[in-house]
């Protein structure tokens, strides 16, 4: 079994527990589903640079969201998850939000903290530099499976796909853009985390865990 | 403007699909087969 089969099998003990508990944390989890399948396809089509590493960095970057639900879970075995997962963990209870925005809490805290944190440890210091090209592919990549959601999504959420069909080809370049804000933050992120010295990371972590899940405010509570 | 998204959020929720287990499970079948993959955004 490959390392993205055995991020796919996780996936799928979330999704099946979710169905169980009818947990909204099962959104999410189906989202991401379809992201790591896309990244496989995508790793085995060549589209990255080092498909191997893209491998190992997807199965590192998925690993934070198990490590975030074991926390949320089992909080006497695993450290407690970040804020930012915390919080959206914490809307899953919430019926009032769209099937959209619990996706969106969840992109937000994965891509905009784990991310950068993620690029960081497979490429650290001097070698991040080198990771930017299939950094940028990988979000392309995920950006087009969440849009792919939306556009399958008329079937739960019809006033949403009416609505984006009504956006028409504009609602493609909203989701990029929005990925895309996320990614190069991420990617601020990952070369800051890159300089700072060590005994500096985890304060610098800290601080951004609480500007993510501050973050997850404006998709809780959109102001516009 | 102001209030206006939540207000375009209002509309999508009184309509969208309330029933959890089903969605997960129509979300989880579109997951099996992921969208065309763009490499650039």
């Amino acid at each position: 079994m490959s390392r993205l089969d055995a991020v796919v099998s996780a996936l799928d003990s979330v999704i099946e527990w979710s169905i169980a508990a009818s947990s909204r944390l099962g959104y999410f989890a189906a989202l991401y589903k379809r992201i790591t399948i896309a990244v496989a396809v995508a790793v085995k089509n060549g589209a990255f640079e080092d498909g191997p590493r893209m491998e190992l960095f997807d199965a590192a970057f998925a690993s934070r969201y198990f490590d975030a639900l074991n926390g949320h879970f089992h909080p006497d075995e695993f450290p407690r998850p970040t804020r930012s997962w915390q919080k959206t963990f914490d809307a899953a209870d919430r019926d009032d939000l769209i099937i959209l925005q619990h996706m969106l809490a969840g992109v937000n805290a994965h891509i905009d903290l784990d991310l950068g944190i993620t690029a960081q440890n497979i490429a650290p210091a001097m070698k991040l530099p080198r990771l930017h090209g299939d950094f940028n592919t990988i979000n392309a990549v995920l950006a087009s499976q969440v849009q792919g959601v939306i556009d399958d999504i008329n079937q739960l959420s019809p006033d949403l796909a009416e609505l984006y069909q009504c956006l028409a080809g504009n609602e493609i370049f909203l989701v990029n853009q929005a990925v895309a804000a996320m990614r190069d933050s991420a990617w601020r992120f990952a070369m800051v985390l890159a300089v700072v010295p060590g005994f500096a990371r985890p304060v610098t972590i800290w601080a951004r865990d609480r500007k993510v899940a501050a973050q997850a405010d404006l998709i809780y509570y959109p102001r516009g | 403007m102001i209030g206006l998204i939540q207000a375009t959020v209002d509309e999508i929720a009184e309509r969208e699909s309330r029933d959890v287990v089903r969605n997960i499970q129509v979300l989880n079948e579109i997951a099996s087969k992921p969208a065309p993959i763009k490499t650039t955004l």
